[in-house]
């Protein structure tokens, strides 16, 4: 032990030694652990000793601590940690937590399984989370989103109808799927131009140039032709400039 | 009977008297005191205890001599590990006023704290040390504490690698 006289004019940590440093590292936060562990080399052992991202805390994973305990700063960093231990239920809630949500959508390496994908659906229809309908579109599980997308093209529909039509699930529809979103469209409660808006001549209120659909599917097309048909998307970069065209020679239906 | 205060010589070679109440707050005074039973009362020395320092403690368990003795913590008799963040909000107002010192007097009494093995107080410091780390990052920690750096490239692209680069973090 050093000696303690306070006539020393420099601060030497160091002389505290590991029983001392290691009883103020247990009095940190987890989410200040991290930091501590990269100032020298002592500190980083210290910290390994009693705190690790793939071990249990009592009976919870660090990570499930961190959503119980709304730490984002914390949860960002084990979500970075590659060692650190992860499972669905935890995603599941952090989906659900406002302040999460995003830190763990751009984390998310697991599979889009149906839970997961219908979580995500449903928030982002009821709480406005675009950022996670439109990856839960463009990753989760087909049936899931389509039953969703029908559900909620009945209420605030116009949102979800821009989002999903430009979704990587769009370029690959099928003919039944598509014959049930024209099925829903055509409920009395869509105006003209809101159908027009799926049809693809216009989006919003913007009208954007020469119409480029040729041969567009319409509901009693559908009903004679059943067949899959090959979509394509074409993105020209803007939320307003969309239109749905079908080429009759190829069979192609192309969203331009 | 046992006299109702002890001397004790400081590292300046200052000789203080404390009371027997305060010399028990400290488990290695008290043990000194139960080896020397019988024994002619001798200052008792403390070599690595300024009297500026030991001034400070003395006025620590002045101001907690009526708390109740803390309890020794029955150790786990499973192996594994278990961290829990611990509450280091010092919430004793007395406690506040007594931390909000110059960092080098700070590192001090606790280095006395726990060479003197004065439970509470050894404790108060660990916390208050411990709010001064909060919230910043490894180069601001060393800056703060004069820590050198001595991870090597090699531990920082570790590092990196299994963090990757974090707000705050250098």
């Amino acid at each position: 032990m050093g000696n303690a006289n306070t006539s020393q004019s420099r601060i030497n940590f160091n002389l505290l030694g590991s029983d001392v440093i290691r009883c103020i590292l247990k009095q940190l936060p987890y989410d200040d652990l991290l930091p501590a562990s990269r100032v020298c080399k002592l500190w980083k052992n210290l910290v390994a000793e009693f705190y690790g991202p793939d071990r249990m805390i009592g009976d919870t994973l660090p990570l499930q601590l961190a959503v119980d305990t709304k730490n984002v700063r914390w949860a960002n960093q084990l979500l970075n940690d590659k060692m650190t231990v992860k499972n669905q239920a935890i995603f599941l809630k952090a989906f659900s937590l406002e302040d999460m949500q995003d830190v763990f959508l751009d984390h998310f390496d697991l599979p889009w399984t149906a839970e997961i994908t219908a979580r995500v659906i449903n928030i982002g229809c009821f709480h406005a989370w675009k950022k996670g309908y439109r990856a839960a579109l463009d990753h989760g599980d087909r049936q899931v989103i389509f039953k969703s997308f029908v559900h909620v093209a009945e209420k605030d529909w116009k949102d979800h109808i821009k989002l999903y039509l430009k979704s990587k699930t769009f370029d690959t529809i099928h003919w039944d799927e598509y014959s049930i979103i024209r099925g829903s469209i055509n409920l009395p409660t869509f105006s003209k131009r809101d159908r027009e808006l799926i049809d693809g001549r216009r989006c919003g209120t913007a009208e954007v140039g020469p119409i480029v659909r040729v041969d567009s599917p319409t509901l009693d097309d559908v009903v004679r032709q059943p067949q899959p048909a090959t979509w394509q998307h074409h993105d020209y970069g803007t939320d307003t400039g969309s239109s749905l065209s079908r080429s009759s020679s190829t069979d192609e239906i192309q969203w331009s | 009977m046992a006299s109702e205060s002890i001397s004790v010589t400081t590292s300046d070679d200052q000789t203080i008297q404390l009371s027997r109440k305060h010399a028990q707050m400290s488990q290695t005074i008290n043990s000194m005191l139960e080896d020397s039973v019988g024994a002619d009362q001798e200052a008792i020395p403390l070599p690595n205890v300024s009297s500026e320092v030991l001034k400070k403690v003395i006025d620590w368990c002045t101001h907690h001599e009526n708390d109740p003795a803390p309890v020794e913590k029955v150790k786990k008799l499973n192996k594994k590990r278990e961290y829990k963040a611990k509450n280091s909000t010092i919430s004793d107002e007395w406690d506040k006023n007594f931390v909000n010192a110059e960092l080098r007097v700070i590192v001090d009494i606790l280095l006395a704290a726990n060479y003197l093995d004065v439970k509470g107080l050894f404790e108060l410091m660990c916390k208050h040390i411990a709010n001064e780390l909060k919230g910043k990052t490894p180069d601001q920690i060393r800056e703060r504490f004069g820590i050198q750096d001595d991870l090597t490239e090699e531990d920082k692209a570790a590092m990196r690698k299994a963090w990757g680069a974090t707000k705050n973090d250098s």
